[in-house]
């Protein structure tokens, strides 16, 4: 027992060495350094997993493509139409603007981040990236993947790293709009496994099944316009002040390795 | 142990740490029940290396603890504390190098592991106000079959391929081999 209990006598000793370091945050500049140490295998494990994932999924069989291709032609078939109304209203504002004089207009910038690890259980919705405070960020900021599609904010920040909570997580809430609008109609709230439900949506909001919602710009932050999901369900009771919406996410996040982080830039005079 | 054997034990301990920490959550939902370090530490134990068990267990740990998305509740502690009683038991209760040996460890170290976790989700949750999430208890039960499995395909493979173990007596031969 003398080997056993000198080791357990180092184990506890060590143990509560770093958790007294840790609470006293001591050792956190040690903590952010082997954390950007970490990062770059971590990305890579990251992009391990999803090729097998995407891998899994192709083998699977090709049954529900068909079907698939079918809903997503028809969805382009409906986005097309609100494309080119969109672009024909953001031309007129521009030409309007230009007219007035309007100063530029607060912008943000992106930051490209990795994604270095994801939450393990499929009812939550997490992921951490390689950009920390040190590169500007800070929590509340939005995350988006390609354009401008919303994919979470930040939610825990580090010296190089912060974790991001998706819009499916049960612990996310984001404002949103309709669309070409710039109204606030409700709340997106995460469901769990990857699913996001639409509520406080009053009953006099006129909704339809594929119309997109877009962050309303109410949140510090969050720019308005960024795409949050598309309507596949409406759940309307007329005894109810509210209506609800399933949301589908545009975007499949367990397939993403890299996203963007808008940082607001100051407003400039013209 | 030699300087080539920490290299390579490190190296193991970082592929574990990096599997759990980083890969787990991007692989399919069937790999969520697949969780190899607890096995790993066993069979450390069974090859007689606990340096190598302990040295995973803090690798594997720091990595986990470092990067993972969710908090991890401070997980290098509960696997080197793991580790020690894998060592006390292989040591003092369970002395044969057997294949339901090595099943009792493992089932010993993850029920540890779990009572560890309700520990952590307590002190956390409710002492110190901080957020730690833990998985659903029934998730315990695919992830100890699949570390019986494990095990058995390591122990089996180092049988089979080193005869480090015996796992059988014949029966041409007495009780105790006379």
């Amino acid at each position: 027992m003398t080997r056993q209990i000198k080791t357990g006598v180092i184990i506890f000793g060590i143990i509560l060495a770093v958790l007294l370091l840790h609470l006293t945050k001591i050792i956190y500049p040690v903590e952010d350094y082997a954390r950007r140490l970490l990062s770059p295998l971590g990305s890579l494990a990251t992009r391990a997993g999803v090729v097998v994932s995407r891998e899994a999924k192709h083998a699977a069989g090709n049954a529900d493509y068909l079907e698939q291709i079918d809903e997503l032609y028809r969805q382009i078939q409906h986005l097309s139409v609100d494309y080119v109304q969109l672009h024909a209203l953001k031309e007129e504002n521009e030409v309007l603007r230009r007219k007035l004089g309007f100063a530029e207009q607060q912008g943000y910038e992106a930051v490209v981040a990795n994604i270095i690890s994801r939450s393990v259980q499929p009812e939550r919705g997490f992921f951490m990236i390689d950009r920390g405070s040190k590169n500007g960020l800070e929590t509340g900021m939005a995350v988006i993947f390609g354009d401008g599609i919303y994919v979470g904010k930040i939610t825990k920040i580090f010296d190089r790293t912060a974790v991001v909570t998706l819009t499916t997580d049960p612990a996310s809430r984001v404002a949103i709009s309709l669309a070409g609008q710039h109204r606030l109609i409700g709340l997106v709230e995460g469901k769990g496994n990857g699913t996001a439900l639409a509520t406080l949506i009053p009953q006099e909001e006129e909704i339809e099944v594929n119309d997109i919602l877009v962050t309303s710009g109410t949140e510090e932050k969050i720019p308005p316009d960024l795409v949050v999901g598309m309507i596949n369900q409406i759940r309307d009771e007329s005894t109810d002040p509210f209506k609800e919406a399933n949301i589908e996410p545009v975007v499949q996040t367990a397939y993403l390795n890299i996203v963007a982080v808008l940082l607001p830039k100051v407003l400039k005079p013209e | 142990m030699r300087i080539t054997s920490y290299i390579a034990v490190t190296g193991a301990a970082l592929a574990l740490g990096y599997y759990e920490a980083s890969m787990l959550g991007s692989l399919p939902g069937y790999f969520i029940f697949f969780r190899p370090t607890i096995p790993f530490l066993v069979f450390c134990f069974l090859l007689k290396r606990p340096q190598a068990a302990y040295l995973t267990a803090a690798v594997s740990g720091i990595v986990v603890d470092l990067i993972a998305a969710t908090p991890s509740g401070f997980i290098t502690a509960r696997w080197l504390l793991a580790a020690l009683i894998i060592d006390m038991v292989q040591e003092y209760a369970i002395t044969n190098k057997s294949l339901y040996g090595s099943w009792l460890l493992v089932l010993t170290a993850r029920l540890f592991d779990g009572l560890m976790i309700i520990l952590t989700y307590i002190i956390f949750n409710y002492l110190m106000g901080r957020l730690f999430i833990t998985e659903p208890a029934v998730f315990m039960i695919p992830i100890v079959l699949i570390d019986l499995f494990t095990i058995s395909v390591l122990f089996l493979a180092v049988t089979l391929l080193t005869k480090r173990f015996l796992t059988f007596i014949p029966f041409e031969k007495g009780r105790y081999g006379s």
